[in-house]
């Protein structure tokens, strides 16, 4: 017998152990009462929300009732499956070999190990985007589980937004079966496993662009920091002070120096409205707000605080002519005046 | 003659079927899936892909797998 047959015949005589443990069981069937009664409840507050003109509360509702009822769906097809697998018969030693014989034919590599049977594909290309191969990994243990398989990227091509997604089908490692899905439950539940490997491999090799984790359009190119949007490199601009990556949307031009910024490292300045980085404002000598270049005196104060000590310079200028008499109490400039060095004559000395 | 037919389209089923003699692959195709193309599916017999023009024997596995098969996101 060759090392493949020995292989194969090792791989069967495991599955098959295991097939016959779960058909022995007694098959646990239930209901998903509480989910039944949530969907329920879901619908008598959509149909509230719709009464009261609330289309953004009923959307988001909806919402939340579609993912119920497909959490409903799977425990209703577990139980299904646990019935179907307590009447089908356990296949024959010579059909499990001969399933786990076949798939060397069908893909790329055949790996058995203890508690595992693994295929790998060939490359997957998807209009136009290599994807890589991947590893369909059966873990025996779990046969009879809603999810006894992973698909593992052998050589990851993932999208630009979402390092989970290697496959528009595939969120770490699981892939959303959609059409395939009772057909796999099927394939599995009788023990077709050259059958389950198969379908598994003809929906990574297919693309639906109408329910895709990330649609293949948005595949590659640099992610928004700021929206989230997946742009090509040409739309993809670079902020220096914070060092990410912004779509032209999420980005703005500095009024001074015209470098490009993002929203986070830019701001209006507080005279004229206008946006500038921040190497392009200063701050006001007295109110330490930002300002403009344009919008600061000489003496790096705004217009306002300029205006307010020129008008203290010329109140100075008026109590120097009328000097304080003798025991006279010097009125309170408050202790921001300041000596101007253009006013001659005394300035208040603050308390 | 009976062989194990496999359809793996929609929900899948697997059961035998008895048939007459001398049916090719062509033909039991035509009469298991008169509206469908054959090139949209996958045609093993006994687990491995066969002419058209192959003769099926007693005893055969055949299987019927669609190409396009769409996943979908959770």
């Amino acid at each position: 017998m060759n090392h493949n047959r020995r292989l194969s015949l090792r791989a069967a005589v495991r599955i098959r152990d295991q097939l016959l443990r779960l058909s022995s069981q007694r098959p646990h069937v239930s209901l998903p009462d509480m989910r039944w009664t949530e969907c329920h409840e879901l619908i008598r507050r959509i149909e509230r929300a719709e009464s009261r003109g609330w289309q953004a509360a009923a959307g988001r509702l909806r919402e939340q009732l579609q993912t119920a009822l497909r959490i409903v769906r799977g425990h209703v097809d577990e139980s299904l499956s646990c019935l179907d697998r307590s009447s089908s018969a356990v296949p024959a030693l010579r059909d499990l070999c001969g399933d786990v014989e076949a798939l060397a034919d069908e893909f790329a590599s055949v790996t058995f190990r203890p508690e595992t049977l693994s295929v790998v594909t060939e490359p997957i290309v998807l209009d136009g985007i290599e994807l890589g191969s991947f590893e369909i990994c059966l873990c025996l243990k779990s046969l009879g589980q809603a999810s006894p398989y992973r698909v593992i990227a052998r050589d990851p091509h993932p999208a630009a937004s979402d390092s989970s997604a290697t496959h528009p089908h595939i969120q770490s490692e699981e892939l959303c079966e959609g059409d395939g899905r009772r057909v796999i439950q099927s394939a599995l539940v009788q023990g077709r496993l050259f059958d389950f490997f198969t379908l598994v491999g003809r929906i990574l090799a297919t693309y639906n662009p109408s329910s895709a984790y990330v649609s293949l359009s948005d595949w590659t190119g640099t992610p928004c920091v700021d929206c989230g949007r997946v742009v090509d490199d040409e739309d993809c601009y670079f902020c220096e002070p914070c060092g990410e990556s912004y779509c032209s949307e999420c980005t703005v031009i500095c009024c001074g120096c015209s470098e490009i910024f993002c929203s986070q490292c830019i701001q209006g300045c507080d005279g004229c409205g206008d946006r500038f980085c921040r190497g392009c404002l200063d701050t006001c000598a007295d109110c330490d707000e930002m300002f403009c270049r344009g919008c600061l005196t000489e003496n790096e104060t705004c217009a306002a605080c300029q205006a307010a000590a020129d008008e203290e310079c010329g109140d100075d200028e008026s109590d120097t002519n009328q000097a304080p008499k003798q025991n006279e109490a010097i009125p309170d400039r408050g202790s921001h005046a300041a000596v101007q060095p253009l006013c001659v004559g005394e300035a208040a000395v603050p308390p | 003659m009976k062989i194990l037919y496999i359809n793996n389209d929609g929900a899948g089923f697997a059961d035998s079927l008895e048939i007459e003699s001398g049916l090719n692959v062509a033909q039991f195709f035509e009469q298991q899936m008169p509206h469908a193309k054959p090139s949209d599916y996958l045609i093993r017999v006994n687990r491995q892909p066969v002419t058209a023009d192959m003769q099926l024997q007693e005893g055969d596995r055949v299987s019927i797998t669609p190409t396009k098969i769409e996943g979908a996101a959770a």
